[in-house]
C-alpha cells in the first residue's frame, strides 16, 4: 500500500503505518419495525 | 471541571437576559397600537439575533477579567516526544512557505531540540507548474542546516479529502514514528520556542490530545489587512481567552497552528464521508471543529492557551479573499448540522456546532428583521392578535444604542484593561490603541453591512445546494481596481440602491435606520477597492499599529531575511547530490 503511484516523491517518509478508522458521525435512520424488534429481542433474551 | 460548567451557565443565562431585554424593548417600541403577527415575528427575530450577539460579547467581556497565565519558558529543554510538523500546501506560493519552514527549522536547530522535530511538507497541488516549483524550492530547503533526514516533501497526484484527507494520509502511512503533530497551513509561522513548548506539555499531561495556539496576523498591508490584523493580534486572545474558560478542556480546533497527540488524532479523528452530495453530503469540509469533537468524545482534552506566543499566520488582504474562504467555511459550517446529532459527542462540541451555523446564520436573520421592519412600514395596519398595553412608547434609539453597547463594550474593555497590564504599550501606547480600537469599530461597522450581504448569499448558496468547491487561498493579493471590485459587488450596490430607493418612495419615516445600513451597500465596491490598498507613509504607523510591527518576534526577522536571500539572487535549480533520501523526483 505504501509508496503507490500516487505517491512519487513519498519514499523519504518513515514507513511507520498508523491505522486511522473511519468514525461514526451519522445516526442509522431506524424504521419503526427496528424499534419493535429490539424490544423483542431484549424481552426474548430475559 | 465545575468551572466551565458555572462559566458556561453564567454566559447563557446573561444572554438570554439582555437578549429577551432586547426583546422587551422591541416590543415596547412597536406595541403601541397593539401587536400584529409581524410585529411577534419581529420580536422574535430580534431575540434570536441579539442573543448570539451577546454571546459573542459575553466571551470578551470574559476575558478582560480572566487573568493572563503567561509561564516562563525554558525553552532549551529537549521534548521526551518525536513531533512530525505538518506543513499541508495546495497550490500556494512555494517560495514563501518554504522560506517560513526554513525559518522555523533555523530556530529549531538554534535551540538544540532540532532532534526532536522532523518537518513534512504534505503537497496537494494539482497544477504540475506550481509542483515543479515546489521541488525548485524544496532544493533550497535541503540546503538549510540539519535538514538531511528531517525535512521531508510528498505530494499527492489527487488531493482525496483535501486537507483533513491529506493530514490523514500521513498519519496513515508515517504517523507511528512520531508521538505528536504539530499542524500548520501554509501561511503558518511558528518559533522554535513555542513549538518546544508545545511538545513538552504534550509529554507532561498525557491526557492532553490536542493544544491549540491563538495565532496572530502577520505582514498585513492593505487597510482591510490591517484591521483584521490588529483585531486578531490585540482583541482576539481576550475573545479566546474568554471563550477558553467556558469550553474548559472541550475547547476548540482551528485546523493549523496547534499540536495534536498522534495516536489520540489517529484513533478519534477518521473522518468518514458524509451520505449524500455536497453541499452537505461528501467530504466534510470543516474538520477541524469535528475533530475536536472526536477527541472530546474519545475522553482526550482539548485544550487553548491565548497566552503561548510566537504562533502567526498571514490573513486575506481585501474583502474578495476574505469573502471567498468565508464562502467556504460558511459551507462547512452549515453541514455542521448533518453532525450535531452525532453518537456519543459531548454537549458543548454539539453547541459548538451551532454556535458555528449560527455565526453565518446571524446575517440572513438581520437581514429578515430589516425588511419585515421596511414592509411593516409600508404597511402599518396590520390586524392586532393583542390589544395595546397602554405602556409608554420608548424611542427606537434605545434599542439602536443598547445594540451598539454590546458590540463595543467588550472593545472598550480590553482597552482599559490594557492601560492597566502594560499590553497597549506593545500596540504604541494608550492614545495609538484609543485611534486604533475606534478605527477598527468604525471600519467594521462600515463593512457590515456589505459583509451581511456577503454571508446571507454564501447561507442561500448553501441551501439551495451549490457546491462552492475548494477554491486554493491567494496570499499576498492586494490591490483590487474598481473595475474588478464592481464586477464582484455589483449586486450588492443594486441591492441596497433598490432598498434605499424603495424606502425613500414608500416609507420614508424610516429611511434614518435604512440609510446607514444601504448606503455602504450602495458604495461596497468602492469600499472593496480603497480598502485593498495599503495605507501610504504617515498613515501606516497611525492607526493599526500592532506588536508584531512595533518590535518583530525573532522569527518573522529571521523569514523576512531568508526570504530575501531566497529572492534577490536568482534561484539556483542544480540538482542537490546525495540528498535523495529527503526528496526524489519522479
Amino acid at each position: 500500500m505504501k509508496y503507490d503511484g500516487n505517491f512519487p516523491f513519498g519514499n523519504a517518509l518513515p514507513d511507520a503505518p498508523l491505522p486511522m478508522p473511519k468514525q461514526r458521525l451519522e445516526n442509522q435512520r431506524r424504521s419503526l419495525f427496528d424499534a419493535l424488534r429490539d424490544v423483542f429481542s431484549v424481552l426474548a433474551t430475559r | 471541571m465545575t468551572r466551565p460548567y458555572l462559566f458556561r451557565t453564567g454566559a447563557l443565562l446573561v444572554a438570554l437576559f439582555l437578549s429577551c431585554c432586547a426583546g422587551y424593548l422591541f416590543l415596547r417600541f412597536t406595541g403601541e397600537n397593539g401587536l400584529s403577527a409581524l410585529d411577534l415575528c419581529r420580536t422574535g427575530l430580534v431575540v434570536l439575533s441579539s442573543f448570539w450577539l451577546v454571546w459573542g460579547g459575553t466571551a470578551g467581556v470574559m476575558g478582560v477579567f480572566a487573568p493572563s497565565r503567561t509561564a516562563s519558558i525554558n525553552a532549551r529543554v529537549l521534548p521526551r516526544g518525536m513531533t512530525a510538523i505538518l506543513v499541508p500546501i495546495y497550490n500556494e506560493d512555494p517560495t514563501q512557505t518554504f522560506a517560513r519552514i526554513a525559518a522555523m527549522n533555523r530556530s529549531l536547530v538554534d535551540l538544540g531540540i532540532a532532534d526532536k522535530f522532523h518537518i513534512a511538507v504534505l503537497s496537494d497541488t494539482q497544477s504540475l507548474e506550481a509542483a515543479t516549483q515546489e521541488a525548485v524550492w524544496f532544493e533550497h530547503l535541503l540546503r538549510e542546516p540539519m535538514s538531511s533526514g528531517r525535512i521531508f516533501y510528498r505530494r499527492r497526484e489527487r488531493n482525496l479529502g483535501r486537507k483533513a484527507g491529506n493530514i490523514e494520509d500521513f498519519v496513515a502511512r508515517s504517523g507511528g514514528a512520531y508521538d505528536y503533530a504539530i499542524i500548520l497551513d501554509a501561511d503558518s509561522l511558528m518559533s522554535g520556542e513555542t513549538m518546544g513548548e508545545m511538545a513538552r506539555r504534550m509529554d507532561a499531561d498525557p491526557k492532553l490530545g490536542l493544544l491549540q495556539t491563538v495565532p496572530k496576523v502577520i505582514h498585513a498591508r492593505t487597510l482591510f489587512g490591517r484591521s483584521m490584523q490588529f483585531a486578531a493580534g490585540y482583541l482576539s486572545p481576550s475573545f479566546a481567552r474568554g471563550a477558553s474558560l467556558m469550553q474548559g478542556s472541550e475547547g476548540p480546533y482551528w485546523g493549523h497552528n496547534a499540536i495534536v497527540r498522534m495516536r489520540a488524532f489517529a484513533a478519534s479523528c477518521g473522518l468518514p464521508e458524509l451520505s449524500g452530495k455536497p453541499p452537505f453530503g461528501g467530504h466534510i469540509l470543516s474538520h477541524d471543529y469535528v475533530e475536536a469533537a472526536l477527541l472530546s468524545r474519545a475522553g482526550w482534552k482539548v485544550m487553548v492557551d491565548p497566552d503561548l506566543d510566537g504562533s502567526f499566520e498571514e490573513g486575506p488582504e481585501n474583502l474578495i479573499e476574505y469573502a471567498k474562504r468565508d464562502r467556504r467555511w460558511c459551507q462547512g459550517n452549515l453541514q455542521h448540522r448533518r453532525l450535531i446529532g452525532a453518537p456519543g459527542l459531548k454537549f458543548w462540541s454539539r453547541f459548538t456546532f451551532v454556535q458555528g451555523i449560527m455565526a453565518y446564520f446571524a446575517s440572513p436573520l438581520w437581514l429578515l428583521l430589516m425588511v419585515s421592519s421596511i414592509f411593516a412600514a409600508i404597511y402599518p395596519d396590520q390586524t392586532s392578535l393583542f390589544a395595546p398595553s397602554g405602556a409608554t412608547k420608548i424611542d427606537i434609539w434605545v434599542l439602536g444604542v443598547a445594540v451598539a453597547a454590546v458590540l463595543v463594550l467588550p472593545k472598550l474593555l480590553i482597552m482599559i484593561r490594557g492601560a492597566f497590564d502594560g499590553h497597549n504599550k506593545r500596540f504604541g501606547g494608550n492614545l495609538r490603541v484609543l485611534g486604533s480600537v475606534i478605527s477598527e469599530i468604525l471600519f467594521s461597522t462600515i463593512l457590515a453591512p456589505v459583509m451581511l450581504l456577503l454571508q446571507t448569499r454564501a447561507v442561500a448558496q448553501v441551501l439551495l445546494g451549490l457546491d462552492g468547491g475548494w477554491p486554493a487561498t491567494v496570499r499576498g493579493q492586494n490591490w483590487i481596481n474598481l473595475e474588478i471590485a464592481f464586477r464582484a459587488s455589483w449586486w450588492i450596490a443594486l441591492l441596497g440602491l433598490a432598498t434605499l430607493g424603495g424606502t425613500i418612495a414608500f416609507a420614508p419615516q424610516i429611511v434614518m435606520w435604512v440609510a446607514p445600513a444601504m448606503l455602504p451597500a450602495i458604495f461596497a465596491p468602492l469600499l472593496i477597492s480603497i480598502s485593498s490598498k495599503p495605507p501610504k507613509g504617515l498613515r501606516t504607523r497611525l492607526v493599526f499599529l500592532t506588536d508584531m510591527e512595533m518590535e518583530p518576534a525573532p522569527i518573522i526577522l529571521e523569514y523576512q531575511k531568508i526570504l530575501q536571500d531566497w529572492t534577490l539572487p536568482e534561484p539556483s535549480v542544480e540538482p542537490l547530490t546525495g540528498r535523495a533520501t529527503s526528496y526524489v523526483p519522479a
